[in-house]
């Protein structure tokens, strides 16, 4: 190889590293403060490791107070059953509205779409309302139904299928294969890397899910991470040693579950689908 | 069946709309009832006992005479254009350099680094970056002055605030940003690469031509997405500034809870509602004109 | 095609277990008694660990008591971020909790979903609530609500250490504004550029505009100031009077002339802790913060200082436990009940406060030496027999306390004289007032 291809190669991974380091500053800032007790966050100017890196007092101190492992627990249970539906749903629209041509198309794209234009809180209390209607306040369902299918997803979706070529389709039908099998094995294989991005994504996203949980859920020991976080803040003031405890508290799982499910990731990031 | 009957364009129409029918179904059923109150509100005002009564274009003419408004608009747009902007190209050039890394496995312990940031609530990442950009102690400050920089006193100076929490909102979305071009540029066939480089295309002008136009879809995607994020920035904001300092930061959605929750003017949150609608609009028709209509087909 | 499996059998287990925690915890089944579960909602939860909970204890001491009825609490801790929100989200589907933790001019006023206090309750009331207390879980002159606080004004606090540096007695605080300025000229301290490094005042100007006009009631008030008039249904002439111009005048002047406060440094509490301020307003939970987070601060705290008058004790966050206006009678009935006897049962009123270490809303109680030796005892004592402040509980009062604070910060920051500010704060309230006529 060429000293250039070298040179760019070194350029290329400094660039990388150097990036992911100033995007993990603020994560190292909280990991160093969420073992420090009071007096040594308030110190002027800040050091900037703890005393001892082994005071887990505030970590004990969230996980009890918060009653965090039935937190996780629940958080759980709604990002994965969002999570199924979601991208089932998605992949399925994204391919309708990308390869399809049908009366009304661009309308019921704007129905889906155009709700992502508007802002949640507006629609929040109507939303419950319905949701009271169908008996599904403090349930596992309502909680779940307004989440459980995006129009971020479907945009993704159609996006990404918008890129497969029309040939493999019109041979696929030539053959005389049906539509769904068309779908199942032609469609949803050639879309796996954004599948597995929309899987992130979705995931992440729900599991920080914020209002709709708020105001959904009535018993607390229903309640998600999310809701169990904002107790660490009150009127008067901001724990500090404690919110930045339960940051990386409720990291952690997503960090466990990215390292156990990293093998799958490495396949469906990695699949382009079309080897020809 | 043969391809050119009607019959069977009839069939491919079915197929497509009983693909899209059911999350269709799902959004007229239970968004859409919720998105018609709302906005049939901002017909209507409030009045004391929290009733509403028909006002006709009368909120509109509070909210537009509202000085509170236009500055939350003005913030919103300053705010989007550079939280977006920087979103957008971190994300691009941070993809395009992970796509090269040959090393499958390096390349995803480094993504999932990329989108890290991601994990985080948007209120943790609110307070991580308040104690990060104190004025006094914060470590940014303390970096700045490492290399000789003056202090500054981002969430707290009315001139800075903006570009503060553009910073933050970048920290936040770039790995979102990153997963969706890097899964499109990893979706593009080879074969389009094949094609060119027999064509003796190389570097730069392999990417000008081939990969960026591949990549329209996606890049239009994340365009879209996050601009729909930053006119909506709302949970930051809250957390960190509540519109300060001075109303500096004041943004649309702040504007709209404050009145929806704290003022019980529902009336005039629906108006607002109506209105980041209609800008969000504006721009994805923009988008879908300049952007999406340049789909290859092969 | 067994990685599928597996994962698909770990995503059926999550929802199990999730759909599992759900569908526990239905209703309990009727006793032989008359079962009564109240729902207490509440935000307060982290702002005190045992205040709240100690409401499912009391219902259970009530229980004792009153063997007919099985009653029972459960509390459901809110997080306060979004606390409108879940309320008025639940009120407006006819769901709302029976007894909750919120400011009564809202909830009766504005929702109407508060049940009126029974008579003798109310004058019981009237006579054991300290004078700091007794407005709160009122409306229109109704009682609705039993206070929380009773401790909860401001008061001044002085960092002791500074000031005698700075030359001065800390046992000999500033009796008025005009000395309080003096004070402050010798407690900052500035840098080379001019820039203030150490605040005489450490005045608050970070967060949202309600919190604002809050922290400047005191001033206004002892100008002889008052923001409006509620039944007149405006603020024209009282916001904009000359004594209200004065006391902006002196506010703001704090940061632009006097430059004895900063709005580049910090916001008071932290800036106090740090120990880079000389003098600082804030409310008597500070004084269990500094004791935590600050444990090298020598602190003292005072009475507010007067001027025309005394600043005197206000609060613009009264919160009061209300009864939901929306659970059955017999639900009411009994809450009501268990609500008459802590009112009379002077020790459980007494055990509430002690335990959670707050200064009580009751003033047959408050010579427990949990609260005697507090620092901020004396001051809170002396402020509670001085002057009441003016109150704003009134349905808007979230939106006309916000342009109060827009527009003390404009003036702060010199984007508008006092007087012009004011005139169009003043204005602008009075469209919203006329609403209410």
């Amino acid at each position: 190889m060429s000293y250039r291809r070298h040179l760019s190669r070194a350029v290329l991974y400094a660039l990388l590293v150097v990036g992911v380091g100033l995007l993990f500053i603020p994560i190292f800032w909280t990991f160093t403060t969420s073992f420090k007790t009071l007096p040594e966050i308030n110190v002027v100017p800040p050091p900037i490791f703890p005393d001892s890196f082994l005071n887990f007092s505030n970590y004990t101190k969230v996980f009890q107070r918060l009653h965090f492992g039935r937190l996780l627990l629940n958080n759980f249970a709604m990002c994965a059953v969002v999570l199924a539906a979601s991208l089932v749903f998605a992949t399925m629209t994204g391919y309708g509205f990308a390869k399809f041509r049908f009366p009304g198309k661009e309308i019921a794209f704007f129905a889906i779409v155009g709700v992502l234009m508007v802002p949640f809180q507006s629609v929040a209390v109507p939303l419950f309302r319905w949701m009271d209607r169908l008996r599904l306040v403090d349930t596992f369902l309502g909680l779940v139904l307004p989440l459980m299918i995006s129009a971020f997803g479907v945009l993704l979706m159609r996006e990404a299928a918008s890129t497969i070529p029309n040939d493999y389709i019109e041979a696929a039908r030539i053959d005389g294969c049906s539509e769904l099998r068309i779908f199942l094995q032609i469609i949803m294989p050639m879309l796996k890397p954004s599948i597995a991005a929309l899987a992130i994504i979705k995931f992440m996203w729900t599991w920080n899910e914020f209002f709709w949980p708020l105001l959904i859920i009535m018993t607390p020991k229903k309640a998600v991470v999310t809701l169990g976080l904002s107790y660490l803040t009150n009127m008067y003031f901001r724990e500090y040693h404690l919110i930045t405890a339960a940051a990386i508290l409720s990291l952690l799982p997503l960090f466990l579950l990215f390292a156990i499910l990293r093998q799958w990731m490495v396949e469906a990031l990695t699949g382009t689908g079309l080897k020809a | 069946m043969k391809l050119g009957s009607t019959s069977y364009s009839r069939k491919l129409t079915l197929t497509g709309v009983f693909f899209i029918l059911p999350v269709f179904l799902y959004f007229i059923v239970l968004y859409w009832y919720p998105l018609i109150s709302a906005f049939v509100m901002s017909f209507q005002e409030t009045i004391p006992g929290l009733e509403l009564q028909f006002a006709g274009l009368k909120t509109y003419r509070e909210v537009l005479a509202d000085e509170d408004f236009w500055r939350s608009l003005v913030n919103t747009m300053l705010f989007a254009v550079q939280a977006v902007a920087a979103d957008v190209l971190l994300a691009l050039i941070i993809s395009i350099a992970l796509y090269n890394v040959p090393s499958a496995s390096f390349r995803n312990v480094l993504t999932l680094l990329f989108v890290l940031p991601t994990l985080v609530s948007l209120a943790a990442a609110g307070f991580i970056w308040e104690w990060l950009f104190h004025p006094r102690f914060g470590l940014a400050n303390q970096l700045l002055g490492l290399v000789g920089l003056p202090s500054l006193k981002f969430l707290q100076d009315e001139n800075q605030v903006i570009s503060s929490l553009a910073v933050i909102n970048v920290w936040v979305r770039v790995g979102f940003s990153v997963l969706i071009l890097l899964a499109g540029l990893q979706s593009i066939p080879d074969t389009y690469f094949d094609a060119a480089k027999v064509d003796g295309a190389k570097g730069l002008k392999l990417y000008w031509f081939i990969t960026l136009p591949l990549l329209l879809p996606h890049l239009g995607a994340v365009l879209l997405l996050e601009v729909i994020f930053a006119v909506k920035i709302f949970d930051i904001v809250y957390v960190t500034t509540q519109g300060g300092p001075a109303g500096a930061s004041d943004m649309l959605m702040l504007y709209l809870y404050n009145n929806a929750f704290r003022f019980y003017r529902i009336d005039k949150a629906a108006v607002t509602a109506v209105f980041i609608f209609l800008v969000l609009l504006a721009f994805g028709i923009l988008q879908r004109r300049l952007l999406a209509g340049r789909r290859y087909e092969l | 095609m067994r990685q599928k499996i597996k994962w698909g059998v770990v995503l059926v287990l999550f929802v199990l277990a999730g759909g599992l925690t759900f569908a526990g915890g239905g209703q309990e089944a009727v006793a032989a008694a008359e079962t009564v579960a109240i729902d207490f909602w509440t935000h307060w939860c982290s702002n005190n660990e045992y205040f709240e909970p100690f409401w499912v204890d009391a219902a259970v001491q009530f229980n004792s008591v009153h063997p007919e009825v099985k009653f029972s609490i459960n509390l459901n801790c809110v997080p306060y971020e979004g606390y409108e929100a879940k309320y008025s989200s639940a009120f407006d589907v006819k769901k709302g909790p029976g007894l909750y933790t919120g400011m009564t001019h809202v909830w009766a006023g504005q929702f109407g979903v508060a049940d009126p206090m029974p008579k003798d309750i109310a004058d019981k009331m009237d006579e054991v609530l300290i004078g700091s207390a007794a407005p709160f879980g009122m409306y229109n002159g109704v009682r609705y609500g039993l206070p929380l606080e009773g401790g909860n004004f401001m008061m001044m606090y002085i960092n002791v250490g500074l000031f005698k540096e700075a030359g001065l007695d800390p046992n000999k605080p500033p009796k008025t504004y005009t000395e309080m300025l003096e004070y402050a000229k010798k407690l900052t301290k500035y840098d080379s550029g001019g820039k203030i490094t150490q605040a005489g005042y450490a005045i608050r100007y970070k967060g949202h505009p309600f919190g604002i006009a809050d922290k400047s009631a005191p001033f206004y008030h002892a100008w002889g100031a008052e923001w409006l008039s509620w039944d007149e249904k405006k603020a024209s002439g009282y916001l904009n009077s000359p004594e209200a111009v004065d006391a902006l005048a002196y506010y703001a002047g704090l940061v632009q002339t006097a430059k004895v406060s900063s709005v580049d440094i910090d916001n008071p509490a932290g800036l106090f802790g740090q120990g880079l301020a000389g003098i600082m307003f804030r409310e008597s939970w500070y004084e269990a913060w500094l004791l935590a987070n600050a444990p090298d601060i020598d602190f003292k705290i005072y009475p507010l200082p007067s001027q025309k008058m005394e600043s005197g004790y206000t609060n613009n966050f009264p919160w009061a436990y209300n009864v939901g206006n929306q659970i059955s009678d017999t639900d009411k009935k009994w809450l009501w009940e268990m609500i008459r006897w802590y009112i009379n049962s002077q020790d459980v009123r007494k055990e509430h406060y002690v335990k959670s270490v707050m200064l009580p809303a009751y003033n047959d109680i408050i010579d427990d030496p949990t609260f005697t030796n507090m620092k901020v005892f004396d001051a809170w004592k002396t402020m509670v027999a001085g002057r009441a402040a003016p109150t704003y509980y009134i349905p808007p009062a979230h939106e006309v306390l916000t342009i109060i604070g827009q527009a003390t910060l404009d003036a702060m920051y010199a984007k508008g004289t006092p007087k012009a500010v004011l005139d169009k704060a003043a204005k602008d309230i009075d469209v919203i007032l006329a609403k209410y006529k």
